[in-house]
């Protein structure tokens, strides 16, 4: 009798570990913004997103609470003409890396509600439509920084 | 139009006629090839900029704008120093800041020689962009770039006077600016010197400067 439910409970240990490494696949990594100018209502921010798992996912969300809201966006270039797009979910396979980075995708802060200084840090949260929400930390770098300071 | 019966007094089509057109068909298309490799090799030359005093392309001219202070400004204010006129808007969090700040690089990289050009920033956003944004916007970069505003006009005529083009995208409650990304490069007497792209990172856009001031 105790056999049988020492090893119904080992079971259930490994099934939730399994399910439990299966949520946490995806990482957000380096997440940094420009810091902006005083009298600023828009800023950007970038980050990585590392996922090891095997089934993949979709970014569809951002917020964060210096910015009345946070969208993503792409640049896009048609000839000599540059266009900003809003994104509305960023598609993220099995393994994939996706480093959002200055020229390309991006997400826009909108309404910020403080200017953004240089060495400051703040919270942001990417919601996924497998893996929910992951919050993450922004650190500020230069106003013309190119990459994760 | 509508098909009519054949007539019976006119001759039907010779056997002969297809054969005789072929060697005008092969001449047609050896022009048009011709053509299409003339074009090219203008497009992807140095077309328009030609040497000092003979523009081919009427580019740049007269502007009057308003700099961060609010003071009037005129192409005028800036005969004598190489500019550089680009175009963009405040509200423009990614593409603009790399811009300004791959520029303001380009410009420490050159030494002495920046102290004889001047970077004018261009809004074609006038409706949120006042002198104050704008100044505060391209201070961020360093002292090296004068940011310009000015009415709906005035933006519209120097955008006619350097062929940019930008037009608003609605986005939910907002815009962007779709615009023009060409960095023109403007001789100290105001006529056009060359161009840039300005997506070729800070080391060779200060090449490129180098190598169109010494051109002359």
């Amino acid at each position: 009798m105790i056999r049988c439910c020492r090893l119904l409970v080992l079971l259930a240990l490994v099934a939730v570990g399994a399910q439990a490494a299966d949520e946490g696949t995806i990482k957000v990594e380096k997440a940094w913004a420009r810091a902006t100018p005083p009298t600023a209502t828009i800023g950007v921010a970038y980050f990585t997103i590392v996922d090891s798992g095997k089934t993949g996912d979709r970014l569809i969300g951002v917020s964060s609470p210096v910015a009345g809201r946070a969208e993503l966006h792409l640049n896009l270039r048609e000839g000599d003409v540059v266009q900003m797009r809003s994104v509305s979910a960023v598609e993220i396979l099995p393994r994939d890396h996706i480093e959002l980075q200055p020229n390309g995708l991006h997400v826009m802060l909108i309404d910020l509600r403080q200017p953004l200084k240089q060495g400051d840090h703040f919270p942001i949260t990417l919601t996924f439509e497998r893996a929910g929400a992951i919050e993450s930390e922004v650190v500020v770098a230069a106003p013309g920084a190119r990459t994760y300071p | 139009m509508t098909a009519s019966p054949p007539d019976p007094d006119t001759p039907p089509p010779t056997r002969d006629a297809p054969r005789r057109l072929w060697p005008l068909a092969l001449l047609s298309a050896l022009l048009v090839v011709a053509a299409a490799l003339l074009s090219f090799r203008t497009i992807s030359g140095n077309w328009p900029w030609t040497p000092a005093g003979s523009a081919q392309v009427s580019l740049g001219g007269a502007f009057a704008l308003v700099d961060g202070d609010g003071r009037q400004v005129t192409d005028q204010t800036f005969r004598g120093k190489w500019l550089m006129v680009f175009f963009g808007y405040t509200h423009c969090p990614d593409v603009c800041p790399t811009t300004l700040s791959d520029i303001a690089q380009a410009l420490d990289q050159l030494g002495p020689l920046a102290s004889q050009i001047q970077p004018l920033f261009v809004t074609v956003d006038p409706e949120r962009d006042d002198p104050a944004t704008m100044r505060d916007y391209t201070q961020a970069f360093g002292t090296r770039i004068l940011g310009l505003t000015g009415s709906p006009a005035q933006i519209a005529a120097i955008a006619k006077a350097y062929h940019v083009y930008y037009a608003k995208h609605p986005e939910g409650t907002g815009y962007s600016m779709d615009h023009s990304a060409i960095v023109y490069v403007m001789r100290p007497d105001g006529t056009p010197a060359g161009f840039l792209t300005p997506d070729i990172g800070a080391s060779a856009i200060a090449d490129k400067l180098k190598a169109i001031v010494a051109k002359g």
